[in-house]
């Protein structure tokens, strides 16, 4: 059994950080894309490296406009 | 030295608003609404939208949102289940704050007043009538003192209308923040469940975490 993890973090101003764990491929950047669609706005995407090789970890960070 | 009192009547324009300080109040209570709505209409796709003469509604045809009323909730709304002619599922009345500061922007006489001012792109102004008591020293002339007497006239109403609608809409501002970010959280939660997530949430400080877990074969 494989554990997929997300970590969603909102600030007092409404900016949110969304991280994903444990996910392989483009799974991490369309499980966030279901997860966060119509939430936010996206205002930055941070790709780690492991991305590039196969073996993917994404990191996403959104900004919610209030 | 002898003194002698003379009294004065002046008068002056009152400015009660600007006139885009009002049309941007409506505005912007409008706008809280519609973008809370959308976020709220995009959580639950499956539901429908209707607009009779008793207001707004949010239909559940399917009766599958099993979680609409607590996101709406979260979002600042109130749900009321209500029953219309011809629709089939559950129909929900919507209510929210802002209906009823915009209400009170539509029924006020005196708030009326200053939008109609505001519309034709004017500063809504009222005449008031200032009574001034002057001491003057007789031989001289000269003004020794002088102290107002207070105003007279219409504009204490519509500037406490105004004022009364200000404090209000401060309020409603203050709780829209939080309304936005705990319906943020609800859509989360929702659409995190429904992709098969299990949820947590903890607090950390002013931030909130929201830890999603999923486990594949």
């Amino acid at each position: 059994m494989k554990e997929n993890k997300i970590i969603v973090k909102i600030n007092e101003n409404g900016e949110i950080e969304a991280e994903t764990f444990g996910m392989e491929g483009v799974d991490c950047v369309d499980e966030l894309n279901r997860l966060m669609r119509d939430v936010a706005t996206v205002t930055s995407n941070i790709k780690k490296p492991e991305y590039y090789k196969n073996k993917i970890t994404g990191t996403n960070e959104v900004k919610n406009k209030l | 030295m002898s003194t002698k009192v003379e009294c004065q009547i002046k008068t002056i324009e009152i400015k009660v608003i600007e006139p885009q300080e009002i049309l941007l109040a409506e505005k912007q209570l409008k706008e809280s609404f519609v973008e809370r709505f959308e976020k709220l209409k995009k959580c639950f796709p499956s539901c429908d939208v209707l607009d009779t003469k008793e207001g707004l509604h949010i239909i559940d045809e399917l009766g599958i949102a099993t979680t609409l009323k607590e996101v709406a909730s979260a979002f600042g709304m109130v749900l009321t289940e209500t029953v219309l002619a011809n629709v089939k599922g559950k129909a929900y009345r919507i209510h929210d704050n802002s209906f009823a500061l915009l209400e009170m922007l539509n029924s006020d006489t005196y708030l009326l007043q200053m939008i109609e001012s505001a519309k034709r792109g004017e500063a809504f102004t009222i005449s008031e009538t200032e009574k001034i008591e002057r001491r003057i020293e007789t031989t001289t002339g000269k003004e020794v003192s002088r102290k107002s007497l207070g105003l007279s006239g219409e504009s204490k109403p519509y500037i406490n209308a105004f004022n009364l609608f200000n404090l209000a809409l401060q309020e409603f501002n203050t709780v829209n923040k939080s309304n936005m970010i705990n319906g943020t959280v609800a859509m989360v939660e929702t659409r995190a469940k429904k992709m098969g997530y299990t949820v947590q949430k903890k607090q950390n400080g002013q931030q909130l975490e929201i830890v999603l877990v999923r486990m594949q074969g």
